[in-house]
């Protein structure tokens, strides 16, 4: 019954990776090119694909009653989907290109891996009763958005240890050329990381709220909760780090970098060799 | 009209000789009005800069025209001939258009690619406007120099990186820390080479300014001079912890920055990113401090290092931007070409003419039946109505005295008529009227 609306869903979905493809390359060549030449269209092509990206949003969510955040490459795309609007955000307060380069490639990525299982993925079938509840939506969505802005704080923190590197070499180059200040970096990485820190605990807190109330507290131990856990401890450490400790600059950036790999590898590892939640 | 640039500039005259033809802003317009008045000279702008001083000048003629400014040289600033001229180049035509937008892009200038004589020369046109000396070819010219050095700007880097010890110092400012508006600044030491880099820095933002020397007073006398603040000598290393930047000048034969001082004062900043510029001879600034944690440390070898990369960076652009000076002259040669009045009755005649020989084919291929006298009469009479035709639009042309009408005429005529589309035309054009 509902299949005609997600097979539309399914297809816009395959235009917005193209759009992200586009507007990757297109990001990179305008910072290759170091801002000559074609200044809009990168800022265009993106916002096209984050277009179609939120019609897919709103028609797989009328068409399944709830956000496409259950199976694996749904939360994926929609990671994609939250990072391509934060950094649009970003483009607009920022007034330079620069940083796409290298947060646009990092949508492509996700959401053409998303793409790919998703066309090897079945239908869905509908919710187990448990999840559908909206504690569900808030607790997925929350969580998802926080990942979100790691990855952004993942991509200040890459550039921000390409020029400082720069720097302290003493060796000003390619990167020096097209960087924003570390002073601007360490800023988005900063706010980013405080944000997604903010949505993480509001993430975990809901689900085991939300557990505690419809499992009356079982099961709280599988791989997904303990990793999830780890990487709040390792959030945690990151705010502390900053805030309490007089952490700034390259180590913090380093951290961020690696906090959000492993958070990537949990995320992978639970979702599609662990297993995700027991119920 | 033709177009005559006289001067002399960095390379080709010492300094004490650029002085001499220096002239001040205030007396720009007399000496405006005094060249212009030279005899053949019809537009004139002066351009007066610490490198440069320059006449460039329309005249009827070209050898006529730079005799005028020479002349002018002479009587107005008290020269003789024999002492200026080895100093002296002279571009005309061509040379001319070609000099005029490579000045004006930076260039011709000591550092090159360097913005700020782009602003000189619009200041010695708007002087030229207001004394009326300027007139309509130069003010063209100058509006495709302003072309010639927005295309350069984008399409090249010659303008880029910066290339002197104190711009290098806050480009890397900038490159740390962004805005540099809230940024506070410590000086040690109050040589020259520190003021220059902190009028730098309070030009791109920087706000509380230190300074602290050795001997006191001398710090309160360059503070007091610039409104900065003092600090006693003893107080630096506390005063450390609560600058961003450092720019050390001090004539100390020994380092007085130590790491441990550094270290401590880090500590009391809770690691906020600090820049310290050691511009003295030898160092003022202990290597290790180069190594903590969020400490940028530079020396002057490491900006002069980075300011030569810089201008070498912009050597290697400034070919590509001769490039475009190159086809933009000869863009500004084509119209100016296109605006002579003589080639433009020449085919004018030609292209009248053509439409004529091809009606009268067309006549001899339907009306057969004509004798050779009859054919002589239609030749004659398909000429007198051609010229009658040509008369009033060639006299007016040549009657056109004010130069800014007849080009609005030649555009005008080339517009309506559609010539100089194919310059093959012209020359035969030019093999009819023989």
């Amino acid at each position: 019954m509902i299949a005609p609306v997600l097979q539309t869903a399914r297809e816009i979905g395959y235009a917005a990776t193209l759009g992200y493809a586009v507007a990757s390359f297109a990001y990179v060549r305008h910072f290759i090119r170091h801002g000559k030449g074609i200044g809009l269209f990168p800022t265009f092509a993106l916002c096209v694909a984050l277009a179609a990206h939120t019609a897919w949003l709103v028609v797989e969510r009328v068409g399944l009653g709830h956000l496409p955040i259950a199976r694996p490459h749904e939360a994926l795309s929609f990671v994609a989907w939250g990072i391509a609007l934060a950094y649009v955000l970003i483009e607009l307060g920022l007034g330079q290109k620069v940083f796409g380069a290298f947060v646009v490639p990092v949508v492509f990525l996700v959401q053409g891996v998303a793409a790919g299982f998703q066309m090897a993925s079945p239908w869905p079938q509908p919710l187990p009763a448990i999840l559908q509840s909206i504690w569900f939506e808030l607790h997925v969505g929350t969580a998802l958005f926080s990942y979100c802005a790691f990855a952004i704080a993942f991509a200040a923190g890459v550039m921000h240890l390409l020029l400082f590197h720069e720097l302290r070499l003493k060796h000003l180059g390619f990167f020096f050329a097209r960087m924003p200040s570390l002073g601007v970096l360490e800023r988005i990485n900063y706010d980013a990381v405080a944000l997604g820190f903010l949505f993480l605990t509001i993430g975990i807190g809901s689900g085991v709220v939300w557990s505690v109330h419809a499992r009356a507290g079982s099961a709280l131990l599988s791989p997904k909760e303990i990793s999830a856990f780890i990487v709040w401890l390792l959030y945690a450490a990151n705010v502390h780090m900053r805030t309490r400790m007089g952490w700034r600059g390259q180590r913090v950036a380093v951290f961020s970098v690696v906090n959000f790999i492993l958070l990537f590898v949990v995320f992978c590892l639970t979702s599609f060799v662990l297993g995700s939640h027991q119920f | 009209m033709e177009l005559v640039f006289v001067g002399l500039n960095h390379r080709t005259a010492p300094i004490e000789m650029r002085d001499r033809l220096a002239i001040v802003p205030a007396r720009l317009p007399a000496a405006l009005t005094a060249a212009a008045d030279q005899p053949g000279l019809n537009e004139v702008v002066l351009l007066s800069t610490c490198n440069r001083a320059e006449v460039w000048a329309v005249a009827d003629e070209t050898r006529v025209g730079a005799a005028a400014i020479l002349a002018f040289l002479r009587d107005h600033h008290g020269v003789t001939i024999e002492e200026i001229e080895p100093h002296l180049y002279t571009h005309v035509e061509r040379d001319a258009i070609r000099h005029m937008f490579r000045v004006v892009s930076g260039l011709d200038s000591m550092v090159l690619g360097e913005p700020q004589v782009a602003g000189q020369v619009k200041e010695a046109f708007e002087a030229a406007r207001t004394a009326r000396t300027s007139g309509f070819l130069l003010e063209r010219l100058y509006q495709h120099a302003l072309r010639t050095h927005k295309r350069i700007r984008n399409e090249t880097r010659i303008g880029e990186g910066a290339v002197s010890v104190s711009y290098v110092a806050v480009e890397l400012a900038r490159k740390i820390f962004g805005d540099l508006s809230n940024r506070r600044v410590l000086v040690l030491g109050a040589g020259e080479m520190s003021e220059q880099a902190l009028l730098c820095l309070e030009g791109a933002g920087a706000r509380t300014i230190r300074v602290s020397n050795r001997t006191h007073h001398k710090a309160v006398e360059l503070a007091e001079r610039h409104n900065w603040e003092a600090v006693p000598w003893e107080g630096f290393p506390a005063a450390l912890a609560e600058a961003d930047i450092v720019i050390s000048s001090t004539g100390a034969p020994h380092p007085v920055v130590h790491a441990s001082m550094v270290r401590e004062a880090m500590a009391r900043r809770h690691n906020e990113d600090l820049f310290l510029i050691d511009i003295a001879a030898p160092r003022d600034v202990e290597p290790e401090v180069g190594k903590l944690y969020n400490v940028f440390l530079f020396n002057l070898d490491d900006l002069n290092a980075i300011a030569e990369d810089n201008r070498r960076q912009r050597r290697a652009e400034a070919e590509a931007a001769e490039q475009i000076v190159e086809a933009e002259a000869e863009a500004f040669m084509n119209w100016l070409a296109s605006l002579d009045v003589k080639s433009i009755i020449v085919e004018l005649r030609s292209g009248f003419d053509e439409i004529r020989r091809q009606e009268l084919e067309w006549l001899r291929s339907k009306a057969g039946g004509l004798s050779e006298g009859d054919w002589q009469h239609v030749e004659q009479f398909s000429n007198r109505l051609m010229n009658k035709l040509l008369h009033r639009p060639v006299a007016t042309l040549r009657e056109t005295a004010v130069e800014e009408e007849a080009v609005g005429l030649a555009e005008a005529i080339r517009r309506l008529f559609g010539l100089g589309k194919k310059p093959e035309k012209k020359e035969r054009g030019t093999a009819n009227d023989e």
